[in-house]
C-alpha cells in the first residue's frame, strides 16, 4: 500500500503528542514518566505507612464509614455518673466552647485516684505524653487512642500507666521538652509515639480521669464558623456518637452535670453540646483579640450559650477586658423589645450599642444566682463596622442597671475584638 | 487536560502512517528531489533512445553536512549528542518532569546517557534506534497534609525517591536546515524507584515518547 508522505501531518502528530498529558502507561518525556513513577511510589508508601509523631509505622486501617468504633465502656466504676456536654467554658484557658466532654464522678477525690480507664475499642495507642511537675517522675500521662486511621480519641489522662503501656513491646520514639501542654505547673513533658495494639476493654491507666475527648475525625469537618481558618475543623466531635448503639444510649442519658448526688441533664438538642456557636450577621460566637494567636485562648472572648442550658447566655471572657474575666451568665431576651437591654446574642444584628446587666455566676455546678462582684455594673457592646466583624466591648460601673445608665457610650477602656 | 486515548491512538496512527510514507519514499528515490543524483545503467536488451553516455560515471559527493556534535532542547530539558562515527552516536541528557501525587506535585530530574545507531538519511529524514540508561531522582515539590497529622508526609524527607530508567527506542530525525533538526522517538522504558524514608519501591514498564530540537554545531 502506498501512502504519500505528508510532512505537515507528521509534524502535527508530533506536536499533538507533545501536548498530551501523562497517561497510565504512556508518557511524553522521560522526565514526566519518571515523575509519574515517583508519584506512584509516594502514593504506594502512603498506602502502606503512616506517621506516629516522628516514627514511621504501618498504616492503620481506614475507618470507612463506620461510626460504631467504641465497643467497650472506657470507665466501669459505679461513681461515673455523667458526661459534661461539649462547649463547656472555663476562661481564660477554655474561653471558647470546649472541644471535648468531661467525665463526672460522684466520688471523693481520693476515691477517684483508683478509677481505671480502659480502651473503648479495638485499636492502637499511638501517643503517650508524660507530664512532669518535678523532674523525679511523671505525675500524669495523656494518651491518644486510635480505633482506625481517621479517628483519634485524644487527651485521655491517667495518673499511672498500665504495664503494657509503660513498657510497650513495639518500636517507640520519645522526645522531652519544656512544653507544658497548657497545664500549669508542668515543667517538662516527654512525648512517646508508637503504634501499640490494644483490644477493647484493655486497661490503659488509673486515676486522674478528667477529659473525655476531644475526638478528631478527619472524615468530617465542623461547619458554620465565621472564620474557619481559626479552627481545627476536624476536631471537636461528640465522643458519645462513636459508641455502639447500646452504649450510645447509656451515655446520651447521662449528658449533663452532677451536682453532688443530683443529676442535671442537658435537655435542649444537640444533647451532646457543640463547639461551634458562631451565628453570621449577629454578635454570637467566638471573638479574637487582635494580633494574638488563636491558641492559647486566654486573650479572646466568646458570646455564646451555656453548654448545660443553651437558653442561658454566657460571656466567656479571657484576660483582655479589665475587671470582666471569667464566665458570666445572663437570662437573655429572646425577642427584641426596642430596649437593646439583655438581648440574646442572636438578636444583636446591627451597629447600635447594646447593654447587659443582672449578670449571674456560672451555674456549672448548680443554678447560678446574681453575681455579687458585678452588682451595679453593666456591659456595653457594639459591632462597629458594616461587615459586623469588629466588636467593641466594655465593662462599666455606673452603679445602676442599663435602663438607668442610658444613654450609653464607651470610654477609652473599651476593648476591640475581631472575628 | 483529561487524557483522551482515542485522540492519542489517532495521533500515533497518523505518526505511523506518516513514517510508512517516509519509508515508502525512502525506498523510491525521487530523481527530481534535491538529493544526490542517481544514474542507472541500461538493462540488458533494452533499446536505447539516446546515445549511451560515455566516459566515467561520476557520483556526486554527499553534501558536507555538520553532524558531529549537536545540542538539543525541549521544554523539559536538554541533551548533547556526539557522533563517534556517522552511524553511531552517544548522548548525555538532563530532563525534568512533573506529576501529581496524593500530597501534591512530584518533580523529577533525570540524568542519562543514550547510544544511537543511525541509518541512512533520505530526503532529510534519518531513522535511528538506540538504548538509554538514566539516574532518576524525584521529590515532592509541595506537601499538603491538611487534616491528617498521621500523614506519612509529615515525616521529614518523605517523598524523595531515586532509582533508574532503562529503555530502548526507535525514531526519526528530520533536518529542517543544514544545522537544525527535530527528532522524535518512542520506546519501552523500565523505571524503578525507591522512596527514601519508607524504602517502598516499585518498577513499571511504560512507553515513553521523546522529542528534541537539535542544533548541529559542527
Amino acid at each position: 500500500m502506498f501512502i504519500s508522505f505528508n510532512r505537515t501531518a507528521f509534524l502535527a502528530a508530533i506536536a499533538g503528542l507533545a501536548l498530551q498529558g501523562p497517561a497510565q502507561a504512556f508518557h511524553f518525556g522521560i522526565g514526566n514518566a519518571a515523575a509519574a513513577q515517583g508519584a506512584k511510589v509516594v502514593n504506594k508508601a502512603n498506602s502502606e505507612f503512616m506517621a506516629s509523631g516522628s516514627l514511621v509505622v504501618p498504616r492503620i486501617p481506614s475507618c470507612g464509614s463506620n461510626m460504631a468504633l467504641f465497643i467497650n465502656p472506657p470507665v466501669t466504676d459505679a461513681s461515673f455518673v455523667s458526661i459534661t456536654p461539649l462547649g463547656h467554658v472555663f476562661p481564660p484557658g477554655h474561653t471558647f466552647p470546649a472541644d471535648h466532654t468531661y467525665y463526672n464522678f460522684n466520688a471523693s477525690t481520693t476515691a477517684q485516684l483508683g478509677i481505671n480507664q480502659y480502651a473503648p475499642g479495638n485499636g492502637w495507642v499511638t501517643q503517650i505524653i508524660a507530664l512532669y511537675y518535678n523532674l523525679s517522675a511523671p505525675s500524669s500521662y495523656v494518651l491518644t487512642f486510635q480505633p482506625c486511621l481517621e479517628v483519634k480519641l485524644t487527651n485521655m489522662s491517667v495518673n499511672t500507666l498500665a504495664p503494657a503501656l509503660a513498657h510497650p513491646a513495639v518500636p517507640a520514639s520519645s522526645s522531652c521538652s519544656s512544653d507544658n501542654w497548657g497545664t500549669q505547673g508542668v515543667i517538662q513533658s516527654c512525648v512517646t509515639n508508637m503504634e501499640l495494639p490494644v483490644s477493647g476493654g484493655d486497661l490503659l491507666g488509673t486515676g486522674g480521669l478528667v477529659d473525655f475527648g476531644p475526638i478528631e475525625d478527619s472524615r468530617f469537618q465542623i461547619t458554620g464558623f465565621i472564620n474557619p481558618s481559626r479552627h481545627d475543623l476536624n476536631r471537636g466531635f461528640c465522643p458519645v456518637n462513636y459508641f455502639v448503639p447500646s452504649l450510645k444510649t447509656t451515655y446520651t442519658a447521662i449528658l449533663g452535670v452532677n451536682n453532688g448526688s443530683t443529676f442535671i441533664p442537658r435537655t435542649i438538642p444537640p444533647l451532646c453540646g457543640t463547639v461551634m456557636q458562631d451565628l453570621p450577621g449577629t454578635v454570637q460566637g467566638d471573638w479574637y483579640y487582635p494580633n494574638s494567636p488563636n491558641v492559647p485562648e486566654n486573650p479572646h472572648l466568646a458570646l455564646i450559650h451555656h453548654n448545660l442550658d443553651p437558653s442561658t447566655g454566657t460571656f466567656s471572657v479571657g484576660a483582655s477586658i479589665p475587671g470582666f474575666g471569667g464566665s458570666h451568665d445572663f437570662v437573655p431576651k429572646t425577642t427584641a423589645d426596642g430596649t437593646r437591654i439583655n438581648y440574646n446574642f442572636s438578636l444583636v444584628t446591627d451597629n447600635q450599642i447594646y447593654c447587659y446587666d443582672t449578670l449571674l455566676t456560672d451555674f456549672n455546678w448548680g443554678a447560678g444566682g446574681a453575681d455579687p462582684q458585678l452588682a451595679g455594673r453593666i456591659v456595653l457592646l457594639q459591632m462597629t463596622d458594616a461587615n459586623l466583624d469588629t466588636l467593641k466591648i466594655e465593662l462599666q460601673n455606673p452603679g445602676a442597671a442599663c435602663a438607668a445608665a442610658a444613654p450609653w457610650s464607651f470610654s477609652s477602656a473599651a476593648v476591640t475584638f475581631q472575628r | 487536560m483529561p487524557v483522551c486515548w482515542g485522540m492519542r491512538v489517532g495521533i500515533v496512527v497518523v505518526s505511523l502512517l506518516s513514517l510508512g510514507g517516509l519509508l515508502q519514499a525512502a525506498e523510491s528515490p525521487d530523481l527530481g528531489a534535491s538529493g544526490p543524483l542517481y544514474l542507472r545503467m541500461s538493462a540488458p536488451g533494452a533499446v536505447a533512445r539516446a546515445p549511451a553516455a560515455k566516459g566515467t560515471l561520476v557520483v556526486p559527493e554527499e553534501p558536507l553536512l555538520p553532524r558531529h556534535l549537536a545540542i538539543g532542547f525541549n521544554d523539559l530539558g536538554g541533551q548533547l549528542r556526539l557522533h563517534l562515527r556517522p552511524s553511531w552516536a552517544v548522548e548525555g541528557r538532563f530532563l525534568m518532569g512533573s506529576a501529581n501525587s496524593d500530597f501534591g506535585q512530584v518533580h523529577a530530574n533525570v540524568f542519562g546517557m543514550r547510544g544511537y545507531r543511525f541509518f541512512e538519511e533520505r530526503r532529510r529524514f534519518q531513522l535511528y534506534a538506540g538504548v538509554e540508561g538514566d539516574y532518576v531522582h524525584t521529590s515532592l515539590r509541595s506537601v499538603d497534609t491538611t487534616g491528617n497529622s498521621n500523614s506519612i508526609a509529615t515525616i521529614s524527607g518523605f517523598g524523595e525517591t531515586s532509582g533508574y530508567a532503562l529503555g530502548a527506542f526507535g525514531g526519526v530525525e528530520y533536518r529542517f536546515w543544514k544545522r537544525l533538526a527535530i527528532d522524535f522517538d518512542i520506546g519501552p522504558y523500565m523505571i524503578g524507584l525507591q522512596e527514601k524514608v519508607t524504602h517502598v519501591s516499585d518498577a513499571t514498564l511504560d512507553f515513553v515518547a521523546n522529542t528534541a530540537l537539535n542544533v548541529y554545531l559542527f
